[in-house]
C-alpha cells in the first residue's frame, strides 16, 4: 500500500521538518504546501536539512497565499493534491494533515488499518439539516450567502455583508443539485475519489460557487464526496483526532498531554503546540518502542478526562475559592467553605464555662470561646490559637470575620469546631451564622419569666434577651435551618440539658466524619 | 458618530499617562542597546532595579526557560556589579538613570516609556528582580504557550496574586547566593489569610493579606499593600501602568476573567524577605523614595530589629503550582 500525505503549513518550519521525517520512513509520498504569506524559503530549508532518501519522496506544490476561512485554503489543498497524484500513479490513499499535526500510530499500523477497510473514505460528512455539526455562529449562511470579506481582518465588512444579505433574502443554490455537507477539514480519501474531485473542481460553476462561500475547507470536499461516493463507503470520521471546545476553539496539546493523546484511537492528533518538543519525542518513543500497544481496529474518541475537566473548571472548582470572583462579599470565604461547625448562641450572662469544658472533653470536638467578641480574640483553648491571628491583634480578625472563621476551620479540619456567640453582639457574625448552611446552632434560651416573684419587679433585661433570641430563631426557621434550643431557668445550664446537648453534638460530629 | 463628550474621560486618563511617559522617559540614557534583535511576537521582560545584581543570574535563567526573548532593564543608579553581569548577556538591553525613583511615580513612568517604545504588539512582563511568575502547568508549558492561548481566547492580560515567601528562621539568617534558586532559602508562604474586594474606582480586584498583613500591618490591616498584580500584558501604545504593576490602564486589563467563564490566573512568588532586606531597608529609609513615606520599609526595619520570624506553624511549604490551585490561589480556568 502506498500513501500520499499532504501537509498544509504556514509557520513553524522546524516541526514541519520533523513531521516529514516521521512520514517518509516507509517510502510514502509527502507533498508540502508552504503558505505564500510566509516569506521563508521552505524548499531550500528542507533541501539543506533532510537526507536525499527523504527528499526523493518529498514534493512541493505551487504556493497560494492562504487566508483562513477563504477559498484559498481549498485551492492550496487542490494544488497539493494535483502534485501528489501526478508524482506517482500507484497511490492508494491521500491523507490531509497540517503542520501542527503529529502521528499517534506507526505508519505500518495505519497501512494495516487502511487495507482492512476496503477503500472507505475517511471524511466527516454531516448533513447540517440532520446534525448540527457547526457549534456556533453561521451555518447555512456559509454557503447560502456571498462571502467576499475576510472574517479575521475585515470583521466589520463581513458582519455588515451577512446582515445585509439576510435582509435582502439572498439564498444561493448549490450547483449541479449538490447537497451541502459539513465536516472537519482533515480527511483521508482514496486516490480514485481524489481524481474525481480534482476533475470536478475544474468545472467553472463549481469554482464560482465555492469561491464565495465561507470556510469552504469544511464544505467543499465533504459535499463532493457525499455526492460521488455511496453512503456505505463513507466512514464519517477522519483519521485525525481533534476537539473543539464549547466556544468553537480547537484544543491545543502540550507536553503534559501524552496520556490523553495515547488513549485516543486515532492515527494523527491535531493540534500540537509548536513548543511541545518533549511531547513529540515521547510520542515517537511510544510508537517505536512500545510493542504491547494495541493497534486500533476502529476509530474512537475518549473525552472523559476533558469532559470531567470542563465540567468543573469553566465556572470554578466547587467549594474552592476563585481568585477574582466573589458572589457574596458579605460572606467572604465562607462562600467556599464545606466544613461544618457549631455555634452556641446565648444571652450575655449565661454561664457557659461548664458546657465548654464538657464539650472539649469529647473526642473530635473543639469548642472555642467568644471568638468574635470584644477587643481581643478569646480562644479560651490553650495551644489552639491560630498563629496568623494573635489574641491581642483583633484588627486582623475584624478586617473580615468570616475569613478568620474559615482560616480557623481549615487549621482544625480534623475536629468539629464550635464557638460561643453572645447575643446581642456587635458584629455581623450573628447574622452570618443564621444563614450559613454549615453552621449547627444551639440556642441557650432563658425561660420566659419576666416577673421576678420575690421583688414583684419586671426583669427587663431578661425579657429583652428573650426577645432577641426569639428573633434569631425566627430567622433561622425562615432560612430553613435546623437548630436546638435549651431552655434554662437559672444562669447555669441544668445537667439534663447539658447531657442532651452533648449527646446530640456527639452524634452530629460522628455523622460529619462519616460524610467526610 | 463618536460623541466627543464620551472621549473626554478617556483623554483625561490617556494624556497625563502619555505626557509623563514622554517627560520621564527623557531621564533614561541608553547604556546597552540590543533591541535590534527583538523579533515579531517575542516575549519581553521590563525590569526597574537598584543594587539587585545578586538576584540577576537566577532571574535571567528562570525567565529564559519560560520563553522570554529579551530583557529591558532600567538601572536606577546601581553601584554594585550589575553592569559587569549584564554586559555579557546578548539578550539584555540597559538604560541608566540617576533621577528620582519617587518622582517617576516609583518607576512607572520610565516603564511606560519603554513599554510604549519597544513593547507594542508584544506580550510584556513587567517585573521586579525578586518576582517569579508561576501559572497553571508552568512545569510543562512555556509562557509563550500561555500567551498563545490567551491570544486565541482574545484576552490581553494575565492576572496574578503576589505570594510573599519567607524563610523558616530569622530573616537576617537567610543568606542568598547569586545563581541560587531563592525557593531553597525561602520555601514558606501563607496558604490562607487572603482577602479580596472589588475596588470601586478602577473596577479591578483588590487583594490583600498574607504575611505582610499579619506581620507588618497587624494593627492597621486595611493599610496592607495590595497583592493583585497584572504583570503580563499584550501591550498597545495607549496602555499604561498607573500604580506599580497593581493597576494598568485601561481598566479591562485588570479583570481576572472572561465575561462569562474563568480564565487562568497565576501567582507571583515574591522573595523579599531575605538577609538582603536589611541593607535594602536601611538604604531606602535614607533615600525616602518609596510609597507613603516608605512606611512599609519602616515596619520592615522594626520587624528586623525585634528579631521577628515570619514562620509560624500554620505556614505552608511551597511545592508546585498544583498546590496553589488546591489552596484556591490560582485558577486553571478552561485551559485544558
Amino acid at each position: 500500500m502506498k500513501l500520499a500525505f499532504i501537509i498544509l503549513a504556514h509557520n513553524d518550519a522546524c516541526n514541519v521538518l520533523r513531521l516529514i521525517t516521521r512520514l517518509t520512513g516507509d517510502d510514502d509520498l509527502v507533498t508540502v504546501h508552504w503558505d505564500k504569506n510566509n516569506p521563508l524559503d521552505f524548499q531550500a530549508l528542507a533541501k539543506r536539512e533532510l537526507s536525499s532518501d527523504q527528499l526523493s519522496n518529498l514534493h512541493f506544490c505551487p504556493r497560494f497565499a492562504v487566508q483562513w476561512g477563504r477559498w484559498s485554503m481549498v485551492e492550496a489543498t487542490l494544488s497539493a493534491l494535483a502534485t501528489s497524484l501526478a508524482a506517482d500513479a500507484n497511490i492508494d490513499y491521500v491523507i490531509l494533515l497540517s503542520g501542527a499535526d503529529y502521528p499517534l500510530q506507526s505508519i505500518s499500523a495505519l497501512k494495516a488499518f487502511l487495507s482492512q477497510q476496503q477503500g472507505k473514505e475517511f471524511i466527516e460528512c454531516v448533513d447540517p439539516e440532520i446534525n448540527p455539526w457547526v457549534v456556533q455562529g453561521l451555518v447555512k449562511e456559509r454557503y447560502c450567502q456571498y462571502h467576499w470579506f475576510s472574517w479575521r481582518s475585515q470583521r466589520r465588512l463581513f458582519d455588515f455583508s451577512t446582515k445585509l444579505q439576510k435582509k435582502l433574502g439572498i439564498n444561493r443554490k448549490l450547483p449541479e443539485n449538490l447537497k451541502a455537507h459539513f465536516g472537519s477539514q482533515w480527511w483521508a480519501l482514496t486516490a480514485a475519489s481524489c481524481q474525481k474531485i480534482l476533475a470536478i473542481s475544474q468545472r467553472r460553476a463549481i469554482r464560482r460557487f465555492f469561491n464565495a462561500t465561507w470556510v469552504p475547507d469544511e464544505l467543499f470536499f465533504q459535499t463532493l464526496i457525499a455526492a460521488t461516493v455511496p453512503k456505505e463507503q463513507i466512514a464519517g470520521t477522519g483519521l485525525t483526532f481533534y476537539h473543539f471546545d464549547n466556544a468553537g476553539k480547537p484544543l491545543v496539546f502540550y507536553n503534559d498531554h501524552l496520556e490523553f493523546l495515547c488513549r485516543q484511537n486515532y492515527f494523527f492528533a491535531r493540534k500540537l503546540s509548536p513548543e511541545a518538543k518533549q511531547l513529540r519525542k515521547q510520542l515517537d518513543d511510544y510508537i517505536d518502542h512500545n510493542p504491547n500497544k494495541t493497534k486500533p481496529t476502529s476509530i474512537n474518541k475518549y473525552l472523559d478526562d476533558y469532559q470531567k475537566f470542563s465540567a468543573i473548571q469553566w465556572r470554578g472548582i466547587p467549594n474552592r475559592r476563585v481568585i477574582g470572583k466573589q458572589n457574596d462579599a458579605w460572606y467572604g470565604d465562607l462562600e467556599w467553605n464545606t466544613q461544618p461547625y457549631f455555634v452556641i448562641l446565648s444571652n450575655t450572662d449565661a454561664k457557659l464555662n461548664p458546657l465548654q469544658t464538657a464539650l472539649n472533653q469529647l473526642p473530635g470536638i473543639r469548642c472555642f470561646g467568644e471568638l468574635f467578641h470584644g477587643s481581643y480574640i478569646d480562644y479560651s483553648l490553650l495551644g489552639h490559637e491560630h498563629p496568623f491571628y494573635p489574641a491581642n491583634k483583633p484588627a486582623l480578625r475584624n478586617m473580615k470575620r468570616p475569613n478568620f472563621l474559615v482560616d480557623l476551620l481549615t487549621t482544625n479540619s480534623s475536629h468539629f469546631v464550635g464557638f460561643i456567640l453572645r447575643l446581642p453582639s456587635d458584629n455581623e457574625m450573628e447574622k452570618v451564622v443564621l444563614y450559613d448552611p454549615n453552621a449547627t446552632l444551639i440556642f441557650i434560651q432563658p425561660e420566659n419569666n419576666p416577673i421576678n416573684n420575690g421583688m414583684q419587679q419586671i426583669d427587663w433585661s431578661g425579657a429583652f434577651d428573650n426577645m432577641i433570641m426569639q428573633d434569631h430563631m425566627q430567622a433561622a426557621r425562615k432560612a430553613g435551618k435546623a437548630f436546638m434550643v435549651v431552655k434554662t431557668k437559672q444562669q447555669h445550664i441544668p445537667q439534663k440539658a447539658l447531657r442532651q446537648i452533648l449527646s446530640q453534638l456527639f452524634a452530629i460530629s460522628n455523622t460529619t466524619k462519616v460524610e467526610n | 458618530m463618536i460623541r466627543i463628550r464620551s472621549l473626554i474621560p478617556i483623554l483625561k486618563q490617556l494624556l497625563p499617562l502619555a505626557y509623563s511617559a514622554q517627560k520621564y522617559g527623557r531621564e533614561l540614557s541608553v547604556v546597552k542597546d540590543r533591541t535590534a534583535s527583538i523579533r515579531r511576537n517575542d516575549l519581553l521582560a521590563f525590569v526597574v532595579l537598584r543594587n539587585e545584581a545578586v538576584r540577576i543570574p537566577y532571574f535571567l535563567s528562570y525567565y529564559r526557560k519560560l520563553g522570554v526573548k529579551h530583557f529591558l532593564f532600567i538601572d536606577n543608579a546601581s553601584d554594585d556589579h550589575f553592569m559587569a553581569i549584564i554586559s555579557e548577556q546578548a539578550d539584555c538591553s540597559v538604560w541608566h538613570t540617576n533621577a528620582s525613583y519617587k518622582d517617576a511615580k516609583y518607576g512607572v513612568h520610565w516603564l511606560n516609556h519603554l513599554l510604549k517604545k519597544y513593547g507594542c504588539g508584544h506580550w510584556c512582563l513587567t517585573l521586579d528582580p525578586d518576582e517569579f511568575l508561576i501559572y497553571p502547568h508552568c512545569d510543562s508549558r512555556t509562557l509563550t504557550e500561555l500567551t498563545a492561548y490567551l491570544d486565541q481566547e482574545g484576552k490581553a492580560s494575565f492576572f496574578s496574586i503576589m505570594l510573599d515567601m519567607y524563610p523558616e528562621g530569622n530573616i537576617d539568617q537567610a543568606h542568598y547566593r547569586a545563581g541560587e534558586n531563592p525557593l531553597s532559602v525561602c520555601p514558606w508562604f501563607d496558604g490562607t489569610g487572603y482577602y479580596q474586594d472589588k475596588r470601586p474606582n478602577y473596577g479591578e480586584w483588590w487583594l490583600r493579606g498574607g504575611v505582610r498583613r499579619r506581620a507588618f500591618f497587624a494593627d492597621q490591616p486595611w493599610q496592607a499593600p495590595a497583592l493583585n498584580k497584572t504583570v503580563l500584558v499584550k501591550w498597545r501604545w495607549y496602555y499604561g501602568y498607573i500604580a506599580s504593576t497593581h493597576i494598568v490602564w485601561p481598566n479591562f486589563l485588570n479583570r481576572p476573567h472572561f465575561h462569562d467563564t474563568l480564565a487562568p490566573t497565576g501567582c507571583l512568588l515574591h522573595f523579599k524577605y531575605l538577609a538582603l532586606l536589611r541593607d535594602k531597608v536601611e538604604e531606602e529609609m535614607q533615600r525616602q523614595q518609596h510609597y507613603a513615606g516608605s512606611r512599609e520599609y519602616q515596619r520592615y526595619l522594626d520587624g528586623l530589629n525585634s528579631q521577628q520570624t515570619l514562620w509560624t506553624s500554620a505556614s505552608t511549604q511551597f511545592r508546585n503550582w498544583q498546590q496553589c490551585v488546591e489552596l484556591g490561589l490560582m485558577n486553571v480556568g478552561r485551559w485544558f
